[in-house]
């Protein structure tokens, strides 16, 4: 049985049309894929699967079952990360854990520190969110997620607001998660790691499914004009600035 | 109840006046003292610098009571004996000065170094670079704290009351504690005052609003 | 100032700072508790909460504490001076507070409330454990201004005859007919109490 699935997915806000109707099922393990020119909704999709925006028809299942936010089914990561900057690295970790498993402080804590750990983090576990690197943050974002076990993991361009340097410590934490079986859709512009980590990838623009493939397909000669046509702008661009 | 709303409306409208005329000029006289003193603090040596902000500290760190009882009861020791409304005034300007300044010099550290520093290779003195320099660029910045102030010090007015200066709480009380009709002319007062500043808030909006507009042209 | 009367004056005066110092704690901490409903009430644009700030912020605290002190007990309730007195300096706090915290809450950034609806923390827990703390101490200057206005303003709760520095500093005034040195006293008190709290402010950094 599909893990996700997502029918006749619509959103619009007034008279926009944000998402027209996407379909997708994901099995247990995979890891999805989505690319897309900037505004042609992938951010509204993730958020449309979290339940974080309303969405006039359609439907989203977890394993079955309709989701609601904060039902632990999905987890999010987000662009800008989302850390409580009040709180130390294991508090964001544990702090769900506490107030929503309701899980004994130690139990919570335990876990938080394993979930650190998992991202790379053990060594940072008491310094708050100010006291870390961009790239050190969206790790203990994502170990905050992990630590919930969800069923699905959601990553919103993970690594847009990093710099450089900074990504692959990122990437790679999700390609382990990816390894280890964790099901995930993935909005990325890193198109490398895209194509190193999906199973399948999704191609949207203005609101709709332009095509699902596997990477192979997707990044080869016989993909559909419109995604060519976006990737070659896009891999234009990274020659220009390779010179 | 009839008889307590009419001499209501009489102290109202004996001692409304004395609020808004020694509110007014107090504002005034503070912004001009207060500009001075935020100027000066800028450009003064330290040896000036030093006491001015040691008064402005004592004035922002004791109750504006206490300030006006010093003034009004201590000051006929010290050969200063001023009648109610002039001591109201005069503490009310003083104080008003002291918060103004800070507004003022928070508005000077605003103003971004290199424009003054372009402003003296130009040889601009030091009184052509306040005017013409740092108070056109700073007064959009300031101007929402200026008026925020000057609706505080409506408030404080009330407080002149209790130094026996006939303004407007001063007189309802004295028609309250004659009528012992306290419970009305109090409300009286609440609605009163709360109208007074919910309107000057309004109409300084308002005014900002058309500087900004007239500043953006 | 003479040796005699700052031993006449001292003891009275201390006791005095004592009641004005936990009269404008209860203020603050009543000001902090209201405050923070009331803040989240009226980002939500409750009306009751923005007339409630308007009038606390519009209405001078000396007559706030007259309509208590005077009209209270003609509605038949009447309170000890000091509750009275403690009581409305708190519900006049709070509406600093709110707005205040109000300031605090607006800056809250957006993703770190999404993540915690997701991880599915209640809206409760989300004020209570992320969004108040975030503010709370993003505005701590603002707040610590706020109790030094607290401070000074109890010195109007002498009108309604309680014995803190101001009411004691006339009782003072009254008995060595010296007022300009009770007053400098009584502000010099007030001025130690200030610089102590704002002391804190510039201390430990957030
Ligand atoms: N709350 C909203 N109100 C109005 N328009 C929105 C809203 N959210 C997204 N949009 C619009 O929907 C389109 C898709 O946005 P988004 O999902 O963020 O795209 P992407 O993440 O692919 O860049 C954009 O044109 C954006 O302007
Ligand atoms: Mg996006």
């Amino acid at each position: 049985m599909s893990v996700l699935e997502v029918a006749a997915l619509r959103r619009e806000v007034g008279q926009a049309q944000i998402l027209r109707g996407i379909d997708l099922k994901v099995e247990p393990g995979e890891a999805i894929g989505i690319i897309g020119p900037s505004g042609s909704g992938k951010s509204s999709l993730l958020r449309c699967i979290a339940g974080l925006d309303p969405i006039v028809s359609g439907r989203v299942l977890v394993a079955g079952k309709a989701a609601v936010p904060g039902d632990g089914a999905i987890g999010m990561v987000f662009q800008h990360f989302g850390l409580w900057p009040h709180l130390t690295a294991r508090e964001n970790v544990a702090l769900a854990l506490k107030l929503v498993r309701k899980l004994p402080r130690k139990e919570a804590d335990a876990k938080a520190e394993a979930a650190l750990a998992r991202v790379g983090l053990s060594a940072q576990a008491g310094r708050k969110p100010a006291g870390l690197s961009g790239g050190q943050q969206q790790r203990v974002a994502i170990a905050r997620t992990l630590a919930m076990e969800p069923r699905v993991l959601l990553f919103d361009e993970p690594t847009a607001a990093l710099d450089p340097e900074l990504t692959t410590e990122v990437l790679d934490v999700i390609r382990d998660l990816a390894a280890a079986g964790t099901t995930m859709l993935v909005v990325s512009h890193e198109m490398g790691f895209i194509a190193g980590l999906s199973s399948r990838v999704m191609f949207l623009d203005h609101g709709q499914v332009v095509q699902v493939a596997p990477p192979r397909e997707m990044f080869g000669p016989d993909a559909e004009p419109r995604v060519k046509g976006f990737l070659k702008t896009y891999l234009d661009r990274v020659a220009w600035a390779q010179g | 109840m009839m008889a307590v709303f009419s001499d209501s409306m009489v102290a109202a409208a004996r001692g409304l006046p004395v609020t808004l005329i020694i509110w007014l000029t107090a504002v005034a006289a503070g912004m001009a003292l207060g500009f001075a003193v935020g100027a000066l603090r800028f450009f003064a040596p330290r040896a000036v610098v030093w006491p001015l902000v040691a008064v402005v500290e004592v004035v922002r760190g004791t109750p504006f009571l206490v300030q006006c009882f010093l003034l009004y009861f201590g000051g006929p020791f010290i050969g200063i004996d001023l009648s109610p409304p002039l001591a109201g005034f005069l503490a009310l300007s003083v104080y008003g000065a002291a918060y103004f300044s800070e507004i003022f010099r928070a508005g000077f550290l605003a103003v971004p170094p290199a424009q003054l520093e372009a402003a003296r290779l130009l040889g601009l003195s030091r009184m052509q670079i306040v005017w013409r320099i740092m108070l056109p660029v700073m007064a959009l910045g300031v101007l929402p704290a200026l008026t925020n102030l000057a609706v505080i010090l409506i408030k404080e007015t009330a407080v002149l009351s209790i130094i026996t200066v006939p303004e407007f709480t001063f007189r309802l009380q004295a028609v309250g504690s004659a009528s012992f009709a306290v419970v009305e002319t109090t409300l009286v007062l609440a609605l009163g005052y709360w109208a007074l500043t919910e309107a000057t808030a309004f109409l300084a909006r308002r005014v900002e609003k058309r500087i900004e507009r007239a500043l953006a042209a | 100032m003479t040796w005699e009367f700052v031993q006449e004056a001292l003891p009275p005066m201390l006791w005095a700072t004592l009641a004005t110092l936990w009269s404008s704690a209860g203020a603050v901490l009543i000001g902090l508790v209201l405050g923070a409903p009331l803040a989240a009430a009226a980002m939500a644009r409750h009306r009751w909460a923005l007339v409630y700030i308007s009038f606390f912020r519009g209405v001078p605290l000396l007559v706030q504490l007259l309509l208590a002190y005077f009209a209270l007990p003609f509605l038949g309730i009447d309170l000890p001076a000091i509750v009275a007195g403690v009581g409305t300096m708190g519900l006049c706090c709070a509406a600093y507070m709110a707005e205040i915290l109000r300031g605090g809450l607006a800056l809250v950034p957006h993703s770190g409330i999404e993540a915690a609806r997701l991880l599915g923390l209640t809206p409760t827990q989300i004020l209570l454990r992320i969004r108040l703390p975030i503010a709370i101490q993003a505005m701590r200057p603002a707040i610590l201004g706020e109790a030094i206005m607290i401070v000074k303003a109890s010195s109007l709760i002498s009108v309604v005859g309680i014995l803190e520095l101001t009411r004691s500093a006339q009782a003072l005034a009254a008995s060595t007919f010296m007022p300009l040195e009770s007053y400098a006293l009584c502000g010099a008190i007030y001025l130690i109490i200030n610089l102590a709290l704002s002391l804190l402010t510039r201390g430990r950094p957030a």
